[in-house]
């Protein structure tokens, strides 16, 4: 058994300790790292205060409570909150007995490196120093440098880069153009009806056809890439034999050099699943002391703080409620998180998410791989920023909804993504389970608060700043919604987020495309703008089958055979492709029994067009309304494996 | 590895139990009454259909009695000539029949040798079979019968000769017989779940289903209305109240009246008119029109004589031990649970038989026994669908006929009683079936009726050298194109359009081969049941020069073209002639 750190001892003397709770403590910093007193405070053996009490006693530096008495924000304010939050210390107040020397409150050891640092910022070295907790320190820069905060959740983006943020909206001819186009083609129509119905029956076609062919292309594309990644695997197994190397890299890094993880998991009136996210995050394998868990809460949200803060969470878990500001979003919750996050990468998690055991790991492994094969000279590709994990529901068979909402994750992560990665094309992220850098997205600009897919759009930024997005090969469980309605109310969220990255993205349409190349333009054009056009004239499409099916003998339209021919070729074959490759990836995701519900999917494209329209009119009108998806609605339902069954009582 | 017979394994300190044999999971499942969406057993029931289907139809093919209703060699046309004809489309599914039997045959007609042999029938009716089957046992034991009576009822659906002859033909009854039981089986599903399931769900899982019905046969256009009732009483008994009730009523009767809008929209978009189906001169209320002109439809307006009439057909095709053990089945299940939502499901199987007793009184439906006036044989089989009923009954009855402290032996006594009873029952019928089951009497009937067709389309076959073939496959006893057995697009018919007039205006620039009556018939059922080809040609001194007769069989006679130089010479040997007929020199008949 090691020796006892003397923090221990001093515990221990004091009786606040017994030697199996230090033991265990020891042995868990052993295997992860850490400060030992961390380690003690995670294993419940002593509290923060009690904790810090003993490190003040050692460090000859009185606790001081900085919530019962706070710092002086003028000097708070002369220490960046960055460097205040990763060095420990913040400036306290000037020493009421020689006023020229100012009190530092600190949560690490006031040795002559703390002394340089506080010189650097505060430029004197006449300090003497007082002892704080972690969460007092956090609370007292988040109070005082609020309004720093704030900027950078909200408005930093838009100030830096204007032109990728969603702020300002549609442009005037964005704003415009669909009036125009509307315009013109009413009066195409009043001029020219037959032939402006055959021209906008062809466009239409074309539309749809281009759509169809970019997701089923990138459906297609999933077996090659499976092939040449197994392809590369066989490749470096050789190269590895040939230099005397074990077979396979070992990518699990050990415990204790594993990197401090923030996990951001807002919540907005969620009090019902609020409590599920110890449960959820704590399942994750990965070293508590290296896990910084932030569950963000907006201020105006009591219930869900009130059920927060008596659910008592564990140390590892912050409770950080984002003060009040405009726009209330998703994203800007999760970048007043980024502010305060403490760890190398960043990931957001939605609170009833429950990500496979070893996601953090997988992520961490993919990070260390990308950056030995770019410095070994072994890849050449752009520098790896985000990894996706794949999103799946499991509460998939609740209903019919849940059901169809399944099959299109599925189409989602386990075809259109990993083809997309395959054609080289900037991917749109999901929701969650998007894995950063935390120093690349903070580079970017973080989320754009204003747009209502921060996800889609961070993943499209990513690529344009020269970054890589991967996909992980884990999975995270989420709660599909259940209710038509909400459904809807998300839906119209995404769609909306679609037109409006499209619009900020091609306010200066060469410019953009100069930048992101061809398959930059190809993905915005193919994916972000077709997906909501698509869905815009699907039910014109579909009306206009139907009217002249049956109708069309009374309305006298003449159509050119190669007209009808090529949209009932485009129609058919389109949906019935869409319909296939849904069916087989869901299958190959959840059963057969989800899979074969794809057949559905023309009924749920049109619950998509209620979506598109709404999120077309919001778009001109209200384009950062944020609607939000509730959760919990199907309890704790988990989709049935197992046959459920009782023996015949008689 | 273990071995599915393998004994429990000991490794170290823990045991390690072998998987449960096929036939122990067997058991089991047919011993758990299931609150989930999965029913364990459905795989094994489905398989045993399939099984009985299949061998059903090796039996029937061997017999080569597949085709001989001429409804099914018509069924099967239909279905082809949606792709293979002069004028493809879905037009081609005519009002005649509802279409989903056609659309289900069609991609298995595609191959000219399932359509020609009726084989494609065989494969449809089995998957019908295994899929009716599948969805029986899922009822019995969401009621919660105990295996022996999931066993009985299995048995009664498969062990019924004229339901498996009907599987091997290309006629309706097995798609109904499907379509009705995967409804009950869905709504069923709904009703016992232990969750309380969605619209969507029930709209899916029973709703489609009773979509399908509806495209196949009006009985199950009565179970949308009787299964919405269901919907409203389980959901009322519920407590959700009406609103609730209503709802997923309505959700529940989305897809069938979706189906129903697309036929009646089909119907405009074809015909221009929505209820051709109803009133066209193909419908079936034409074909009963004429039996009215002539005083036979007399169970229209007669309660006591329809129900005659419709239970010697349930006697003859039901059988008359089924019946009384559903009789039994009945008094049981109501004395014991009433109208309880386990005895309203088996109700709900009673509703095509409900429907079928009100269209015969109203005069919607024909049906033909000893007990009708005048008697014969005909469309008894529509009793077929009174089958799924029985079962459910037999199964109740077998499950409850003995006391709750005699189960133990009573139940496995009572399934063998049933097992002797079924068995004496098919014994008896197959002693005489061509009188003691009216659905194989009216098969002989029809073989006899379509004997000289089907011996002039036989022959074509085999002497096909090719060029257009003019008939009238609408009219009387014509339905025989599979066995003619050449691609439809070389069919001048109805179904080709106004080429077809082409072709009987002028025939020699058309057709290299005409078939047709010799001489004009009036027995048909419609009036459109006139040989138009024989009315054109028959008497036409012209045609006889430009055609001979080259086979005749009884007043059908096959009439290839002669002064055409490009057609290839006939080498058809000799010019045979029935013994009715002889063929001159001219090869016109005398």
């Amino acid at each position: 058994m090691s020796q006892p750190a003397p923090i221990g001892q001093a515990l221990l003397d004091a009786g606040l300790v017994t030697p199996e709770q230090l033991d265990a403590a020891l042995e868990r910093q052993r295997t992860e790292g850490g400060h030992l007193g961390q380690q003690l405070v995670l294993g419940g053996a002593v509290s923060r205060r009690e904790l810090y009490g003993a490190l003040a006693e050692q460090w000859s530096a009185p606790l001081v409570d900085l919530v019962a008495d706070p710092p002086d924000d003028g000097l708070v304010r002369r220490v960046p909150y960055d460097a205040a939050l990763r060095e420990g210390w913040v400036p306290w107040r000037p020493d009421p007995d020689r006023p020229e020397r100012v009190l530092v409150a600190t949560t690490e050891a006031p040795t002559d490196a703390l002394r340089a640092q506080v010189a650097a910022h505060l430029g004197t070295r006449d300090v003497a120093f007082r002892t704080t907790t972690p969460w007092d320190l956090w609370k007292a820069v988040e109070a005082s440098h609020r309004a720093d905060l704030l900027f950078e959740s909200q408005e930093r983006l838009h100030s830096e880069q204007p032109a990728a943020s969603a702020a300002d909206g549609l442009t005037q001819w964005q704003r415009w153009a669909p009036l125009g186009v509307l315009l013109v083609v009413v009066g195409l129509l009043v001029a020219n009806p037959a032939e402006t119905f055959v021209v906008m029956l062809a466009l239409a076609n074309v539309v749809f056809f281009a759509a169809v062919l970019f997701k089923t292309t990138a459906a297609l594309l999933v077996p090659f890439r499976h092939r040449r990644r197994v392809d590369a695997q066989w490749r470096e197994t050789r190269e590895r034999a040939r230099r005397g190397l074990p077979p396979r890299w070992a990518v699990d890094r050990p415990d204790h050099e594993l990197p401090v993880y923030t996990v951001l998991v807002p919540v907005f009136r969620e009090a019902n699943v609020v409590q599920k996210v110890v449960e959820n995050i704590g399942s994750l394998d990965y070293p508590k002391s290296k896990l910084d868990v932030m569950l963000l809460m907006e201020a105006d949200d009591e219930e869900t703080i009130a059920v927060a803060r008596a659910m008592r969470p564990p140390e590892y878990v912050r409770l950080v409620v984002v003060p009040p500001g405009k726009p209330q979003t998703k994203p800007r919750a999760c970048n007043y998180g980024l502010t305060l996050a403490r760890g190398e990468f960043v990931v957001i998690y939605d609170a009833e998410d429950r990500p496979d055991p070893d996601q953090l790991r997988q992520a961490v492994a993919a990070f260390d791989r990308d950056e030995l094969m770019r410095r070994e000279g072994l890849s050449h590709e752009d520098p790896l920023a985000v990894v996706q994990a794949s999103l799946y529901y499991y509460n998939a068979d609740y209903n019919v909804l849940t059901r169809m909402f399944a099959i299109e994750y599925a189409h989602w992560f386990e075809a259109m993504l990993p083809g997309m990665d395959e054609a080289g094309l900037p991917m749109p992220l999901g929701g969650t389970s998007n894995h950063f850098r935390a120093d690349v997205l903070r580079a970017m600009g973080a989320w754009d608060p204003f747009n209502v897919t921060e996800d889609a759009d961070a993943g499209l930024r990513a690529a344009v700043e020269g970054y890589r997005v991967d996909v992980l090969p884990s999975g995270t469980g989420e709660e599909a919604c259940a209710e038509t309605f909400a459904w809807i109310r998300q839906r119209t969220r995404w769609i909306k987020g679609y037109l409006v990255t499209a619009a900020v993205n091609t306010r200066h349409p060469i410019r953009f495309s100069r930048r992101v190349g061809v398959r930059g333009v190809i993905g915005m054009v193919g994916l972000i703008m077709a997906t909501p056009v698509a869905f815009l004239a699907y039910p014109l499409a579909l009306g206009f089958t139907a009217t002249t099916y049956v109708g069309v003998q009374w309305i006298g339209l003449d159509l050119p055979e190669w007209v009808v021919g090529a949209s009932v070729t485009t129609f058919l074959f389109g949906n019935a492709m869409m319909i296939v490759s849904a069916a087989l990836a869901a299958s190959w995701r959840y059963s057969w029994r989800i899979g074969g519900f794809a057949l559905l999917s023309p009924l749920y494209w049109l619950l998509h067009s209620i979506a598109a329209w709404r999120a077309l009119y919001q778009t001109v009108k209200d384009p950062h309304r944020w609607e939000k998806t509730p959760h919990g609605l199907t309890e704790d339902y988990e989709s049935e494996h197992d046959q459920h069954a009782h023996l015949v009582s008689g | 590895m273990t071995t599915a017979t393998r004994a429990p394994e000991r490794t170290g300190t823990t045991t390690r139990t072998a998987p449960p044999s096929a036939w122990r999971r067997l058991r089991t499942a047919f011993a758990t009454v299931p609150t989930g969406r999965q029913v364990p057993g459905t795989p094994a029931a489905f398989v045993l259909g399939l099984t009985v289907g299949a061998a059903a139809s090796a039996y029937t093919v061997h017999a080569g009695t597949t085709m001989d209703y001429g409804d099914a060699m018509a069924h099967l046309t239909i279905a082809r000539r949606v792709t293979d004809s002069m004028d493809p489309g879905l037009s081609q599914l005519g009002t005649v029949w509802l279409p989903l039997p056609h659309l289900l045959l069609l991609p298995l007609v595609q191959s000219l040798f399932l359509f020609r042999t009726g084989l494609a029938a065989c494969i449809l009716g089995a998957l019908c079979l295994g899929a009716s089957s599948a969805a029986l046992y899922r009822i019995t034991a969401r009621i919660g019968l105990p295996p022996a009576g999931r066993l009985v009822a299995l048995a009664v659906l498969l062990a019924n000769p004229s339901l498996l002859y009907a599987s091997t033909t290309a006629l309706t009854e097995p798609v109904l017989v499907a379509a009705l039981l995967l409804t009950i089986a869905g709504l069923a599903g709904w009703a016992f779940n232990r969750r309380r399931l969605s619209g969507g769900e029930l709209a899916v899982f029973a709703g489609v289903p009773a979509a399908a019905g509806v495209l196949t046969r009006y009985e199950a256009w009565a179970l949308v209305i009787s299964g919405a009732i269901f919907v409203v009483i389980v959901v009322l008994r519920r407590g959700d109240g009406v609103r609730r009730a209503l709802a997923l009523a309505a959700s529940f009767a989305f897809p069938p009246l979706a189906a129903i809008g697309w036929w009646v929209a089909y119907n405009t978009a074809t015909y221009g008119n929505p209820t051709e189906f109803l009133t066209g001169q193909y419908s079936a209320a034409a074909f009963t029109e004429l039996y009215i002109e002539k005083g036979q439809l007399t169970t229209k307006g007669n309660v006591g004589l329809s129900a005659e009439v419709l239970g010697w057909a349930m006697l003859e095709t039901v059988g008359l031990v089924v019946l009384v053990g559903a009789a039994i089945g009945l008094l049981l299940m109501t004395a014991r649970q009433g109208l309880d939502n386990r005895a309203l499901v088996v109700w709900l199987a009673g509703t095509s038989t409900a429907f079928l007793l009100v269209s015969l009184v109203g005069g919607q439906h024909i049906m033909v026994n000893e007990m009708s006036l005048p008697p014969g044989a005909y469309n008894n089989r529509y009793a077929l669908s009174a089958v799924p009923w029985a079962a459910l009954l037999c199964g109740y009855a077998v499950s409850y006929v003995v006391p709750r402290r005699a189960w133990k032996v009573g139940r496995p006594l009572a399934v063998a009683v049933a097992a002797v009873a079924l068995t004496a029952q098919n014994v008896w019928w197959v002693g005489d079936p061509d009188t003691r089951m009216t659905v194989i009497e009216e098969a002989i009937d029809g073989k006899v009726s379509l004997a000289d067709t089907v011996a002039a389309a036989t022959w074509l076959h085999e002497h096909y050298d090719g060029g257009g073939i003019l008939m009238d496959e609408n009219s009387d006893k014509m339905a025989v194109a599979p066995r003619i057995g050449v691609p439809l697009r070389e069919l001048y018919y109805r179904a080709s359009g106004d080429v077809f007039e082409d072709a009987v205006a002028a025939p020699e620039d058309y057709a290299r081969w005409v078939l047709m009556h010799r001489e004009q018939v009036s027995t048909g059922g419609t009036r459109s049941s006139t040989d138009q080809v024989t009315a054109a040609l028959a008497d036409d001194p012209m045609f006889h020069v430009r055609y001979r007769m080259v086979f005749s069989s009884g007043d059908i006679g096959v009439y290839r073209r002669v002064t055409d130089p490009t057609d290839p010479p006939f080498d058809g040997g000799d010019i045979r002639a029935d013994t009715a007929g002889a063929v001159d020199a001219a090869g016109s008949a005398s």
